[in-house]
């Protein structure tokens, strides 16, 4: 019994899911106000984190989220529910970054973000102590995150929309297929060569961190 | 199973992308093998690690604008849809003031329809008239000869032929004795009471001859 019902609840939420995108398409199409909220609400932040990845640029990140969310909202009427409204909106937003870094790549320029830094805007939440977690694990994580960004932006942009779709948009296999229009074994390849190129970039930076194992080491 | 696989199976193993009995084997695999346990090793702390990347925060500018352009194409969307669905609305109210002013005459008009079209099946067969077709020129005759309606009772010889001139309106206008003899009052009454029906060319009355033939015990008329 207990499998049955642990192997149709996913069912179940897919398609809960999917009439919930019904009636979000629809009240959007109808111009009705709480459907743009919970547009905004439900992916202003994946389609922000997912730019941000993708480009690891700020401000690229947020022109690409306001150039996404007027294509949802212009072409709402064009949605024609052949993917989920999470896939559909993700492709765009890949497709989106994807030019903003070839136009990114034809004029070197970069613009000043005011909010790009966030030690200038911490606000008091940031202030206030988190006394769960030492200085020391705050530090450690700050440090580990910033070598992955900096290693996910070396690599090979093709690999890095494969490992970002799977291991930090939290998307399956079939999803990445539909958002990037690839094969599922190109979506294999790809993630697998993209976490390898993540882990060959960060062998080298990781090599005097110790308390990170992520280079592969034999026991003596 | 020999490491250059498990190299592409460990990836595709932390995605939970193989079947029962390649875990199986890739686990004993990684048991076995210190080299590629290492490697998955890292491989799920790199993974892990991807998971726990900080979930960027959104700048208020970016939440500022978001909803300045939600609020702008709400608006834009307000107005296209408020032009179709007034249409869509005059449409619904046309068409309602014309059902509702065609629904009282709904039955009326269907059984007038029924009655009329029963009254008509009913009137039909009275509405026939009598056709007389016995003056009609068949259409495939284009010369009909005069013909003999009546004749003045003649006493003439053993046999007698006479050559008639009949006019359009079916009076004898010339009258030649062809063969044997004929007393003149008799070919005079010949010419005043006998009646002929004149020839006809394409339904239409025209002159013609006609050969009167005339023995004692009967009279022959030949075209």
């Amino acid at each position: 019994m207990a499998a049955s019902i642990v192997d149709l609840s996913p069912e179940q939420t897919a398609e809960d899911a999917e009439s919930d995108d019904l009636r979000l398409v629809e009240s959007l199409r109808e111009g009705s106000e709480w459907a743009y909220e919970e547009l905004l609400t439900r992916f202003q932040q994946p389609v922000y984190t997912l730019a941000l990845r993708l480009l690891n640029d700020p401000a690229e990140a947020c022109d690409v989220v306001q150039e996404v969310f007027l294509k949802v909202f212009r072409n709402i009427e064009n949605f024609r529910q052949q993917s989920t409204l999470k896939t559909w909106i993700y492709r765009i937003t890949v497709n989106e970054a994807h030019n903003a870094r070839r136009w990114f790549f034809r004029h070197r320029h970069r613009e000043v973000d005011p909010d790009a830094n966030p030690k200038e805007t911490r606000d008091w939440e940031e202030i206030i102590p988190d006394k769960s977690r030492s200085p020391f694990d705050v530090t450690f994580d700050r440090e580990q995150h910033v070598m992955i960004e900096a290693a996910l932006e070396r690599i090979n942009p093709v690999f890095r929309e494969s490992v970002v779709l799977r291991d930090i948009a939290d998307l399956s296999y079939e999803e990445i297929a539909g958002i990037l229009g690839v094969s599922l074994g190109t979506v294999k390849s790809r993630i697998l060569r993209g976490r390898e190129a993540l882990r060959e970039e960060l062998a080298g930076s990781l090599n005097s961190r110790p308390a990170l194992r992520l280079v592969p080491k034999t026991a003596e | 199973m020999s490491c250059d696989k498990m190299h592409e199976m460990v990836s595709s193993l932390l995605d939970r992308r193989v079947t029962a009995r390649e875990e199986e084997s890739v686990l004993a695999h990684l048991e076995s093998c210190r080299q590629c346990g290492a490697e998955f090793e890292s491989m799920r702390e790199l993974r892990g690690a991807l998971r726990r990347l900080d979930r960027p925060e959104l700048p208020a500018r970016l939440l500022e604008g978001l909803r300045t352009l939600a609020l702008n194409e709400r608006l834009r969307r307000l107005s296209h849809v408020g032009l179709s669905a007034r249409a869509h609305r005059w449409a619904g109210r046309m068409q309602l003031v014309f059902e509702n002013l065609m629904r009282p005459m709904a039955l009326p008009f269907a059984g007038g329809v029924l009655s009329a079209l029963v009254m008509f099946a009913m009137l039909v067969p009275s509405l026939a008239f009598p056709h007389n077709f016995r003056n009609d020129v068949p259409l495939w005759r284009l010369y009909t000869d005069p013909a003999l309606e009546e004749m003045y009772p003649v006493d003439a010889g053993d046999e007698t032929m006479v050559e008639v001139t009949i006019d359009e309106r079916g009076r004898v206008q010339g009258c030649v004795v062809t063969k044997g003899q004929m007393p003149p009052e008799i070919e005079n009454n010949l010419v005043l009471f006998s009646r002929f029906a004149p020839a006809t060319v394409f339904g239409r009355p025209t002159w013609g001859k006609v050969l009167v033939s005339f023995r004692r015990s009967q009279i022959s008329v030949r075209g």
